[in-house]
This record gives structure tokens, sequence and C-alpha cells, in this order.
């Protein structure tokens, strides 16, 4: 029998509510700052579009030493009039746990899960605790597609900046859609919604004590819910604005845990994604409308010397992981200046996947392959910011569905390499 | 006269008639020495290359340690050789053994107390290379990933210090000149360092000020505005 992981304060509040109908988890770390605000969006979500179902919204803290806990505890809803048509049957409960084990946001989710299991939950979702834009809509977008539909997993949807989340669209969603063929556009969206039935087998899964309890969590609810054959949607959510990041992220080190995340579940399922050949759009819902976004500011100086200086300091290193052609192209594009300065699609997705073969392959430590794509990657940016530069909304994503296909078109390539090589690199 | 003569033939006759035996012996060892080193090196090339031994060997950066050296032998082949002439170099001390001679028994018993510190020493110095290496790899990209000028040179030399730390380490266990290595390895090193610290103070004056001025007091990197664009 596996070990419980919730306290004794947890599971008497578990044997007093005996069951509910919908599930919202927090997951949270010194968030107090915000997480008034997605407390009360949450907890309106839930009385305006719930009323008459039996509702419970979870706060999972990984140890907040700013009173997280205790704000979520003291949130409450005032106007409830002005938001509701009906007054719910039911109250929303609230369960303001710490959770157990390797500190991150798996293992919060650990804990919503297992909360979700014991209390025999239909239908999930999980809201993250730094958001600024989240309405209560967000919990009817991401609970009704499972809820009424019988989805087993809502990916989000959101309208965001041109030159935002690049890690996404330029390596996350293409790869993965080219994997498992399924178009979610926002595989790490980190917003999701799922049945009791996916929160149970993603309980049975013993991965928490890996990186995924860490991170990587997001592309790794996505992944096993497409790879394991659950019936997966997409809601449109708006636009996703977050509590500003710490300016000091190394952006080394997220490409890293993202790309690492997704080169390891290839490895997990890879007898999946070899017999798909193609992708195909899944069900969306959410009334989609264009959202006013900020311009922001991009260096594209800075991003281009650091392509430049991997260029000439780690071809070494590249060696062991690209072929020779590929290096050959990336110098001479590498003479480029900045304003002419184009990264072609075709290379970029060979890039990627010889990367990902070098990954499985192990020709170098895997920390190394990982973080030498750093480089790379913002060369990649330049071009996409270049290519961009003057492109509508439509006209951007008429770009990175290029790119996808392109994934698609090169994925035979991978698929031929995969498993033979591991010893034809060995004496290069 | 005669008589003394006769004894000395004698028993320089009998030391020779007792050489012989010893010598049939050498032989032997030394016959059964090839045939056991040539055994020991078939299995142990087979069991490297059940264990894939060349692949890690890339992975660990051996092999193109031996392309720099111009062997052009695959490291499972190098290892079976190595065990190889180290069978066989054992199988000629025992040999020599048999022949009961002080000077060489004493040789012998100096060469097979030496051989731990040997042992040890290679294993430092192989520990030293791999980790240098890994090192200096691990700083190479660290570096690039976060702009630092001349990253290559800086890894390479972060690697040589690594190897002459690790060398100093092995030629103490050797107990070769052990006061005038480390006294050469502390002024090496020291120097170094004091080097480091003055080309940083002179020559990155301005940086370690504004180093210190944003860590200390707050002051906001006003050059180059930071990208306000998240990657996820």
């Amino acid at each position: 029998m596996a070990k419980e992981i919730l306290n004794k304060e947890v599971l008497t509040q578990i044997k007093e509510m005996k069951e509910v109908d919908v599930l919202v988890g927090i997951p949270s770390f010194n968030n107090a700052r915000t997480i008034p605000h997605v407390v009360r969006a949450v907890s309106a979500g839930l009385a305006k579009y719930f009323p008459k179902h039996r509702t419970l919204l979870v706060n999972s803290d990984g140890g907040s030493t700013d009173g997280t806990p205790e704000l979520v505890k003291k949130t409450i809803l005032e106007d409830l009039d002005v938001l509701l048509m009906e007054h719910p049957l039911y109250p929303v409960h609230k369960i303001v746990t710490p959770y157990h084990g390797i500190p991150g946001k798996g293992s919060a989710f650990r804990t919503i899960f297992r909360i979700a299991q014991a209390l025999n939950a239909k239908a999930c979702a999980v809201v993250d605790s730094d958001l600024r834009s989240i309405t209560p809509e967000w919990i009817e977008l991401l609970i009704e597609p499972v809820l009424i539909h019988g989805y087993d997993f809502v990916a989000p949807f959101y309208k965001r900046h041109k030159y935002d989340g690049t890690i996404t669209n330029s390596i996350v969603y293409p790869l993965t859609r080219a994997l498992y063929g399924k178009r979610i556009r926002q595989p790490i969206g980190g917003d999701f919604g799922f049945s009791g039935k996916l929160a149970n087998h993603y309980l049975q899964k013993k991965v928490y004590d890996t990186d995924v309890a860490r991170f990587g969590i997001d592309i790794w609810m996505t992944t096993t819910a497409v790879a394991d054959g659950f019936k997966a949607c997409q809601s449109f959510l708006g636009a996703k604005i977050h509590q500003a990041k710490d300016p000091g992220a190394d952006l080394s080190d997220m490409l890293v845990q993202v790309v690492s995340s997704v080169f390891h579940l290839m490895e997990a399922y890879q007898e999946v994604w070899a017999k798909v050949s193609s992708s195909e759009p899944v069900k969306e819902f959410g009334f989609q409308f264009e959202v006013g976004l900020e311009p922001i500011h991009v260096n594209l100086e800075r991003m281009l010397d650091n392509f430049k200086r991997g260029v000439t300091d780690l071809v070494p290193i590249w060696e062991k992981i690209l072929s020779h052609d590929v290096i050959v192209r990336l110098k001479e594009i590498a003479a480029l200046n900045v304003m002419e300065f184009r990264f072609p699609i075709e290379l970029w997705v060979r890039i990627v996947h010889e990367f990902a073969l070098a990954y499985h392959r192990k020709t170098i430590s895997r920390i190394h392959i990982l973080k030498s794509l750093t480089p790379l990657y913002l060369g990649r940016c330049v071009s996409f910011v270049n290519e961009t530069v003057d492109s509508s909304a439509e006209e951007v994503e008429e770009k990175i569905e290029a790119l996808c296909r392109e994934f698609e078109n090169q994925k035979i390539f991978l698929l031929a390499n995969w498993d033979k090589g591991k010893k034809t690199k060995s004496r290069r | 006269m005669e008589q003394s003569w006769k004894v000395s033939l004698l028993e320089s006759w009998k030391k020779i008639a007792s050489f012989g035996p010893n010598l049939l012996n050498l032989i032997l060892i030394l016959i059964l020495g090839f045939v056991i080193a040539w055994l020991l090196k078939l299995v142990v090339r087979n069991l490297l290359t059940l264990i894939k031994f060349d692949v890690l060997s890339y992975r660990l950066g051996l092999s193109a340690a031996l392309d720099k050296a111009s062997i052009r032998r695959t490291p499972t082949e190098v290892v079976g050789v190595v065990i190889y002439w180290c069978a066989l170099f054992l199988f000629f001390l025992i040999a020599l053994g048999t022949l009961n001679i002080y000077a060489v028994d004493n040789l012998i018993a100096s060469i097979f107390a030496y051989i731990p510190q040997f042992v040890i020493a290679v294993f430092v110095l192989l520990l030293g290379y791999f980790l240098s290496r890994f090192l200096s790899r691990a700083a190479l990209i660290g570096l690039v990933n976060a702009q630092v000028r001349s990253a290559r040179l800086i890894a390479s030399l972060f690697q040589i210090l690594i190897l002459i730390f690790f060398l100093a380490m092995a030629i103490e266990q050797l107990g070769i000149a052990r006061g005038i290595v480390v006294a050469t390895f502390a002024i090496s090193f020291g120097g170094v360092v004091l080097a480091l610290a003055i080309a940083f103070g002179l020559g990155g004056k301005e940086m370690a000020k504004d180093i210190l001025e944003r860590r200390f007091r707050g002051v906001k990197e006003e050059k180059g505005k930071p990208d306000e664009f998240s990657h996820l």
C-alpha cells in the first residue's frame, strides 16, 4: 500500500466532506501579493458557474514564509450578490495544506491529485498562484469541458504577445504536436482542467521522486494525458498576465528544465510517438477575442551576440551533438548582421531533432547537451523577431504553423535515427 | 694448492647446478605468464565490449584523449594491451624471485610495495583528467551563456589548473620530491590566483564597481535594457 501523503488534519476534513464534484487546486510558494486575487477569482468561478455542485478549493503550499496559506484561509468573496444570478446550494470549501516531498510544483500537484482521489472529484482544475489576469470564467472554461462534455484533459489557450512564450512557440508546441499528433497550443500553460479519472491516473505514475516533481510537471501532464489516450481539448482563456518574474532568472536553466522534460518524455513514450505520422486539431472551447497587449522591449543585439559567441566557442561541444553540415550552416549564418539575420526553420528543426537524439544517446553529459542549446535558441529568437517585426497576430500564427509543419515533415529523420547510432558516434 | 683449486671448482659447479632448476622455473613461469596475460587480455576485452566501454569512453572523453595522443586503437583495445603488459610484468617479477638472488629479491619486494601507490597515482590522474574535462566543458558553456568574452581561454585555463592540481596529487602519492612538488604547486596556484585577482582588479575595475554597486546599493542596470518577454 502506498504511503499516505496527506496529513491527519486534511484526512479529517476529507472524512467530513466525503465527496466533491469540482475541485480547484492552487499550488503556491510565497505568493502573498497575488494569491488573494486568484482565490477570489476561483471562489467566484465556483460559486457562479457551479452553484449546484459541491466544490472545493485546495491550496497546496511549499512552506511559504510570507503568510500565503493564512491569506488563502482569510480571503473571502465580497459582493456575492453582484456576481451571482442564483445563490449556491453548497458553500465553497477550502483545504489549505503544506505538501510533502521534493520542493516544486509537481509535489504540490501530487497533493491536489490525492485529495481529488480521496474525495472522488468528478472534475478538477489547477491554476497558477501568480496570475493577475485570471477571471471567474477561467474556472468555467477549465471545468465545464470535463463535467459536461466528457473530456479528460483541458489545456489552456491564451492570447499572448507575439514575442511571448518563445520556448513554447519554437520548441515545445511544434515538437509535442509532431510527436503526439495533437495540436495543443499551450502544452506548458500551467492552468489545466482534468477529470477525476485522469487525476487518479497521474497519481499512479511513479514520477514524484524525479525531476517532474521539481519542474516539468506541466509538459508531463499534457504529454501523459495525450500519450495515454485520454480525451483532450483546449479552452480559450484570454490573456495570461503573470506577476513579473525574477529578472535574474537564468534563461539557460529555464530552457534546460523544459527541454529536458520534453526529451525525457520522448524516451518514455517512444512507442507511442513512433506510430504518429500527422497531427489533428483538438476541440476548442471558449469565445475567442482580441486582447490589447503592451509593446515589449527585446534586445536583439545581445541575443545575437550570444548566438555568435556560441558559434565561436561551443563548436567542439556541438560537434558531439550536431552533424557536420549543420555546423557549417551555423557558421555561415553567424556572419550575418542583426538586421539581416535569419535562422532558417528547417535548420532549426534539424538542430532540435539532433539535440533530442544526442540526449537519447547520451553522447556527452545530458546537462551539457541541454545547456549548449541556449545560444542556438537565442539565434532562432532573433530570426523570429526579424521575420515577424511587422506581422499581425494572425501572420505570426501562420509562421508558427509553418514551423510545426516542418517539425512534422522532419519527424522521419528523428524516427530513422532514434534506435540506431548509439555506437555510431562513439569514435567520431 | 691443487686441493683448494678442486674445492672452489666443485663449489662453483654446485652453485651452477643448483641455479639450473631455478632457471627452469623462471622459464616455466614466464611461459605461464605469457599464456595467462594473453587470456586475461582476451577476457577483459570481451568484458569491456559487453559493457560497451567504448561508448562510455566516448562520453567521458577518453576516446578524444586517445585521438589527441595519436593512438589509433579503441579504448577497449588499449585497456586490453595495458592489462596484458601489466600481467606480463608481474609474472616477470615473480619469475625473477625464483632465482633467489638477494639483490633481485630486494628489488622485487620494493617494486611490489610501490605498486599500490602507483595504482592510486594512476587513478588520481585519470580522475583528474575526466573531472577537468567535465568541469571545463561546464565552465565553457556557462561562460558563453553568460556572454563572457574569452570563454574558451578561461575554460582552458581552468582545465589546466585542475590538471596541475591532480598531477601534483599524483606525484605526491608516488613520493617523488614531495617537498618541492607541494611548494611548486602552492607557489604556482597562489601566483595564478593572485594574477587573476590583480587582472580583475585592474582590467575589470569598472565591472567590479558595477557589480558591487548593484549588489549592495541596489543601483539598477542602465545599459542594455533587459528583455521584457517571457520565454515560457
